[in-house]
């Protein structure tokens, strides 16, 4: 074909050229899956963007004469119009925050830890790794009925803590906040006037300060426990990258074990560090499955995330738009942390500049780690 | 090492300070493997356990959750799950799903990182960059907008509507371009002399050289498709295109309050943990290395 | 079988940089032709452009009758052998080598015999079953070649095929893939950095910089009749010596004056009249130089210096001589320089007497005494002179 357009050259212009049709190609090995995310993804959002400006109750198609436009009606009721729906939200937000608080410290944490042990050239290492990582590719389904049963009034931990001779908590069925346990421990189990009377989006300060509940500490302890291995892989590429060179030249010049962690393995795998808690940020502010499988929010709401309650909002109570605006404001939240975060990284930072005299250090998912997934492990 | 010792001449003085830092030495192995051992406990022991409640009856497993050992030991557990025919048909609808989802994103997911490695067009820079700000979109808050398309589509309660929606995944695709592009230029561009086609040269060079990368999309695709909750609840409603994970969820929070009957969860659980630990011991080595790739300079 | 014409082509690049400007060349049926130059020269572009896999900007390019300028690489009828050699991975070395010909749809029965015929060729009869890492690199590189070979094509096209192979295996299959094309008489292009092989295996070579041919001759033209400085330079190891001479007339005849020394200009060269009273460039090749102490009677046709550092070759050696002359430094005559580590020596050592004195190779036989720091006259082979305009480094010529 392209041959005897090449006899003759007037037709030149309509030839395919030396690239044959890799436009054309091009697009089609692209379409399906430009149509999927534009129908599944890109329309969507716009349309639950109008379904959070909407009245819409369920009936019908939200584009249909069902729905109609109220403006910021739906984020003004929850942000600014007291009742149950801000109390709930305004709980919600609490919980998610108070979860986060405690899971990204603790899971960046634990999992550095455990990157640090299993990077020695030791013996069955991988053995130890493979332990480590597999809660992290189970499902959330599996391992939460595994957390109610561990967890239960009667199950394995309140049994080990009679061993111990302490009565365990009923954790799941317990919304105590820990910041009020430990309060009343201290002689303090009412709340100071000042505290009790404000509100701040239909929950007290007095209750905005009651710390994680008990049974949201059985979730934060079920995060760390399944992502704690992910994060430790991530780790470890990064550990990896480090030259051991550095490590050897450290410890000539009489390095400790710990100053050698302190000043040579952090500043080095700092970009790391940020990323996981970026990470983990996006990921803990996303905490459904868990609530959904385990509690649906119980006890007295102290698990209720803003997730779940735009989920429930939505396909429970049927206010829609509602439930919409929940999940805008909710991606709102993990926008702005995202883009926090990002800043920080980018921050004119002496270590990642001083990095560049190591050539080796390219390795591994290091220095402006780009994050690949960042819906992250949930 | 003690040899070495031994060789050294001089007073005990040296002998006795440098068996001391081999003693030290051998001390902190040990503790690090005491530390080790301690956590692998913690982390290994909850799936020990779940699997021996899982052969517990109800009483025991109240009366004495701790015992690895069931006494008396009972498969009433399974017997019940598999009574009717609920789970069996749980399990097949998730067979489908995964197994759909998966082979169809590896397909698609290839495609599309060819052509945005190597196909030259124009918008294929807009192409990339919608997809990546597409990635950035936490997934839970689509979880409404997915269910109001998936009813405007019509394929609500459809495994259409289960399906299609898992079909793309970004991430996929972005590992799939970074792979491509790491493939030699003249590989390809050989096959274009050989008389190649376009397609062609994806489906009979490329393809086969990107083996690598299509296991770890298959494993990520499957071991995400396999778990997958939060999306099967917003796309069906009815009880007969349960899966595994929205079956056993559903077991699971029904009954929270009443009756616990742990055995049985536990055996769920541990039935629908048994493809993605297989999948999972099988491509260890490689599920370990393409999570810590997932993260690219 | 086919020629091969470029017409004014040009290819410029994204950035506006043109990688190869106005290229003018053509290549007979069943020639072998050489492109040369060093790294960026737009030799690898000029190929890529015939081989489809790069656009053209201007010109025309033909293979035949044909212009190709938009024709897709599988319709041009050319193989190509790549500098990774681009062996299909996952294939067995039949496979690689047939792939072309399924693509053509070829017969079976067919396809299998000319794969055999040419893993004959190329001696890797016993190797078909394998795949490409099972094999060594000399193999490889075969492989690539047969996959070339068994396409019957109009024109083999090669990119540096040789360059990842060590130093033995180069000499090896250099010989082996000019027997193998003066076998099949195939027309082709042949694109490499490294001089030695465009001298032995062209029939000519194309010598290009940035972009541009600087000349197209046949290899022992081009050593002895470099049309400028940058080819004089870049053609010949070690490299050819250039001093600045000022012309001038002595008599009937002329002389180039180089610091103290005084060249006699052999008869026959009426361009370089022109020149008289002015400044240019005298090329010296290293073996045209000589020790000649024992002849010595001083005065005419002679270089004196200090023998800097002597290299034994065995047969021969080379002696590193500082005479008091101004080295010319032009950019074409540094970027000609092969190896880029005698480059920067030669720069070093040229600019460290203020440009009053040059170091100048001379190739001398083994038997020849020098030592280094001792002081040597050299005479120089006054009808291998060649000379260039200082200011547009062209030959000038007779």
């Amino acid at each position: 074909m392209a041959k005897s357009f090449a006899s003759r050259p007037l037709r030149r212009l309509r030839e395919p050229g030396i690239r044959g049709h890799q436009a054309g190609a091009g697009w089609l090995f692209l379409a399906p899956v430009i149509v999927i995310l534009g129908l599944f993804l890109i329309l969507p959002i716009g349309m639950a963007l109008w379904v959070s400006f909407s009245d819409w109750n369920g009936n019908g198609s939200p584009l249909g004469a069902n729905a109609h436009w109220v403006g910021l009606e739906n984020y003004r009721h929850l942000l600014t119009e007291p009742g149950l729906d801000q109390s709930n939200f305004g709980t919600a937000l609490r919980n998610n925050v108070y979860y986060v608080i405690f899971v990204v410290p603790i899971q960046t944490a634990v999992a550095l830890f455990l990157a640090v042990l299993v990077n020695r050239r030791i013996r069955g290492v991988s053995f130890f790794r493979t332990a480590f990582y597999f809660p992290s590719v189970t499902s959330s389904v599996a391992i939460t009925i595994l957390f109610l049963f561990l967890f239960s009034p009667t199950g394995v931990i309140n049994k080990l803590l009679s061993y111990l001779g302490a009565t365990g908590p009923s954790w799941l069925y317990d919304p105590r906040g820990l910041f009020h346990i430990i309060l009343g421990q201290l002689g303090v189990s009412q709340a100071p006037a000042s505290l009790q009377n404000g509100l701040f989006l239909g929950v007290s300060y007095w209750d905005w300060l009651a710390g994680p509940s008990v049974a949201m500490c059985v979730f934060i302890l079920m995060a760390v426990f399944t992502t704690s291995g992910t994060f430790m892989l991530l780790f470890l590429a990064a550990l990896q990258g480090i030259d051991e060179s550095i490590n050897e030249a450290a410890e000539l010049d009489g390095a400790t074990e710990w100053k050698k962690f302190r000043y040579i393995t952090v500043p080095m795998i700092r970009p790391m560090i940020f990323t996981i808690v970026t990470l983990g940020l996006i990921g803990t502010w996303q905490i459904f499955d868990q609530i959904y499988v385990g509690t649906k929010g119980s006890p007295s709401n102290t698990t209720l995330t803003p997730a779940f309650l735009s989920f429930n909002t939505s396909f429970n109570s049927n206010e829609w738009g509602v439930g919409a605006a929940i999940a805008f404001i909710l991606f709102a939240i993990i926008v702005f942390f995202t883009v926090v975060a990002r800043l920080a990284t980018r921050n004119p930072d002496r270590v990642p500049r001083r990095r560049r005299f190591f050539p080796t250090t390219s390795g591994g998912g290091q220095a402006g780690s780009r994050v690949v997934s960042a819906g992250g492990p949930r | 090492m003690s040899g070495s010792a031994a060789t050294v001449p001089e007073g005990s003085a040296a002998l006795r300070s440098e068996s001391s830092a081999v003693r030290r030495r051998r001390l902190g192995k040990v503790l690090s493997y005491g530390v080790l051992i301690v956590i692998a406990i913690v982390y290994i022991f909850p799936f020990v356990i779940a699997v021996a409640t899982s052969f517990k009856t109800d009483p025991n497993a109240t009366a004495d959750p701790l015992a690895l050992r069931p006494a008396p030991f009972t498969t009433s557990a399974y017997h019940e799950l598999f009574k009717d025919d609920d789970f069996l048909l749980w399990i097949q609808n998730s067979v489908i799903v995964t197994l759909s989802v998966t082979f169809l994103r590896v397909f698609l997911d290839s495609l599309a990182g060819y052509a945005l490695a190597r196909l030259r067009f124009r918008g294929r820079g807009a192409a990339f960059a919608t997809i990546v700000a597409v990635m950035a979109v936490p997934s839970v808050v689509l979880l409404i907008p997915k269910f109001l398309m998936i009813r405007q589509l019509g394929i609500y309660n459809t495994y259409y509507g289960m399906i299609i929606p898992l079909l793309v995944d970004a991430a996929g695709v972005f590992i799939m371009k970074n792979f491509f592009e790491s493939i030699p230029v003249s590989v390809e561009e050989s096959a274009r002399i050989d008389g190649a086609s376009i397609f062609r040269t994806y489906w009979s060079i490329v393809l086969p050289m990107a083996r690598p990368a299509l296991i770890t999309i298959f494993i990520l695709s499957f071991q995400g498709s396999w778990n997958e909750l939060a999306h099967f609840i917003i796309s069906a409603q009815s009880n007969s295109l349960n899966t595994l994970t929205k079956g056993v969820a559903q077991l699971a929070s029904g009954q929270l309050g009443s009756g616990n009957r742990y055995p049985l969860k536990l055996a769920a659980s541990v039935l629908m943990t048994i493809p993605v630990a297989v999948l999972f011991f099988v491509f260890q080595r490689r599920i370990m290395n393409a999570s810590a790739g997932a993260v690219k300079e | 079988m086919a020629t091969i014409t470029f017409e004014q082509v040009t290819k410029v690049y994204g950035d506006g940089y043109p990688a190869v400007s106005d290229l003018d060349l053509e290549v007979a049926d069943g020639e072998f032709v050489v492109l040369v130059g060093p790294s960026g020269c737009g030799k690898t572009t000029a190929l890529r452009m015939l081989a489809g896999l790069e656009e053209i900007s201007d010109g025309t390019i033909r293979i035949g009758e044909r212009i190709v300028n938009n024709l897709p690489p599988r319709d041009r009828d050319v193989a190509m052998v790549f500098q990774n050699y681009a062996l299909y991975p996952h294939m067995t070395v039949a496979e690689n080598i047939g792939f072309a010909l399924k693509m053509r749809k070829v017969p079976k029965a067919e396809a299998r015999k000319r794969i055999e015929a040419t893993a004959r060729i190329i001696g890797l009869l016993d190797h078909l079953n394998r795949k490409p890492r099972q094999l060594s690199g000399g193999q490889r590189q075969r492989v690539a070649m047969g996959r070339a070979i068994v396409r019957e094509p109009q024109v083999f096209l090669m990119d540096e095929p040789l360059s990842n192979l060590d130093a033995k295996l180069r000499v090896q299959m250099r010989a082996e893939i000019s027997r193998i094309q003066r076998q099949l008489h195939v027309t082709t292009v042949y694109v490499t950095h490294d001089q030695i092989e465009a001298m032995t295996m062209g029939d000519r070579v194309a010598v290009l910089r940035h972009g541009v041919l600087q000349q197209l001759d046949a290899p022992q033209r081009l050593y002895e009749r470099p049309a400028n400085l940058f080819v004089a330079s870049f053609i010949g190891s070690p490299a050819m010596n250039v001093l600045e001479a000022s012309l001038e007339r002595d008599g009937d005849g002329l002389v180039a004056r180089v610091g103290e020394a005084v060249l006699p200009v052999a008869d026959g060269r009426p361009a370089l009249g022109g020149y008289a009273g002015r400044r240019i460039a005298v090329g010296i090749r290293p073996e045209g130089l000589d020790e000649a102490a024992a002849r010595s009677n001083g005065g005419h046709g002679r270089l004196r210096g200090i023998v800097r550092a002597v290299e034994a070759l065995g047969p021969e050696q080379l002696a590193y001589v500082e005479v008091e002359a101004t080295p010319v430094l032009a950019e074409e005559v540094l970027e000609g320089l092969v190896d880029a580590e005698e480059a920067q020596d030669l720069v070093e050592i040229r600019t460290e007497g203020d440009g009053a004195s040059a170091v100048v190779v001379a190739r001398l036989h083994a038997s020849t005494r020098v030592r280094p720091e001792e002081v040597v006259e050299l005479s120089v082979d006054l009808s291998g002179l060649h000379f260039f305009d200082l200011e547009t480094g062209s030959a000038i010529s007779a």
